[in-house]
């Protein structure tokens, strides 16, 4: 969650590029309206309760949750005209990319 | 009568410190540090606490006389060097622990269309919203 504190903290350079933030969570409305009042994020968080999306692009984490249910695994994805062109999937799930971290990768493939 | 008693308090006292250090010197890792990702992705501070509070128990440890002084101060050391373990093992073991990469879809994926409801309720369709710029952040969940 901490990087979504992060990404709310740059989000007006992100928006200048017109690109839009959203958050996936496995959560559920309430919940993730409670994230959302606890950081003053500006940026939706779907509620994927049923991990249809999370599944689709193969980012499930089987048994992960602390009360051994599915969780999606950590991971950032840069999407342009509908396709993925760029993701950050971190190898430990503690630490997640950095918002300048992701801004320069996002910088770099609008250049391109 | 009153010196040694004193003193016995005193040794007392620093029993209780490394504890009283290494429960807060734990938690806060999961409160408070782990938002930001200096504290976060290299646990320094929470593990220089921990460790301190293990270098005070053994203090305490060697100060204390036999006896149940003793067992106390045996027993803060054992927290507190069994908080820099737990703290250790889940931070350099178990947060390591997740599946297979290539399970990932490849770069040039398509967004499915999936409509998800955000926090003020309001429905997104995934694919809409992936038609321009888009970043998309998958996170773990509250808890």
């Amino acid at each position: 969650m901490s990087e979504l504190h992060g990404l709310q903290t740059r989000i007006t350079e992100f928006e200048k590029t017109g690109t839009r933030v959203i958050a996936v969570s496995p959560d559920s409305v309430a919940e993730n309206k409670q994230v959302r009042d606890r950081f003053d994020l500006s940026f939706p968080i779907l509620s994927d309760e049923d991990l249809e999306l999370t599944k689709s692009l193969g980012l499930l984490h089987e048994g992960a949750s602390i009360d051994g249910g599915d969780v999606p695994r950590p991971a950032t994805l840069i999407i342009r005209d509908g396709a993925i062109v760029w993701k950050d999937l971190t190898d430990n799930w503690r630490v997640r990319i950095r918002a300048d971290e992701l801004l320069e990768a996002l910088n770099r493939i609008l250049r391109s | 009568m009153s010196e040694p008693g004193s003193a016995a308090r005193s040794r007392n006292h620093l029993a209780w410190i490394a504890p009283l250090v290494a429960i807060p010197g734990f938690l806060s890792y999961y409160t408070t540090f782990s938002m930001w990702p200096v504290f976060r992705d290299f646990p320094w501070l929470n593990l220089l606490i921990l460790l301190g509070a293990t270098a005070l128990g053994v203090v305490a440890v060697r100060r204390s006389r036999p006896g149940w002084g003793r067992a106390g101060s045996v027993a803060g050391l054992v927290v507190s060097a069994g908080l820099l373990g737990l703290l250790s093992f889940y931070c350099f073991v178990l947060s390591y622990d997740l599946p297979d990469p290539n399970r990932v879809v490849d770069d040039g994926t398509r967004l499915p269309s999936i409509t998800l409801a955000s926090w003020d309720g309001q429905p997104i369709d995934v694919a809409e919203a992936a038609s321009d710029k888009l970043i998309l952040v998958f996170y773990r969940g509250y808890w």
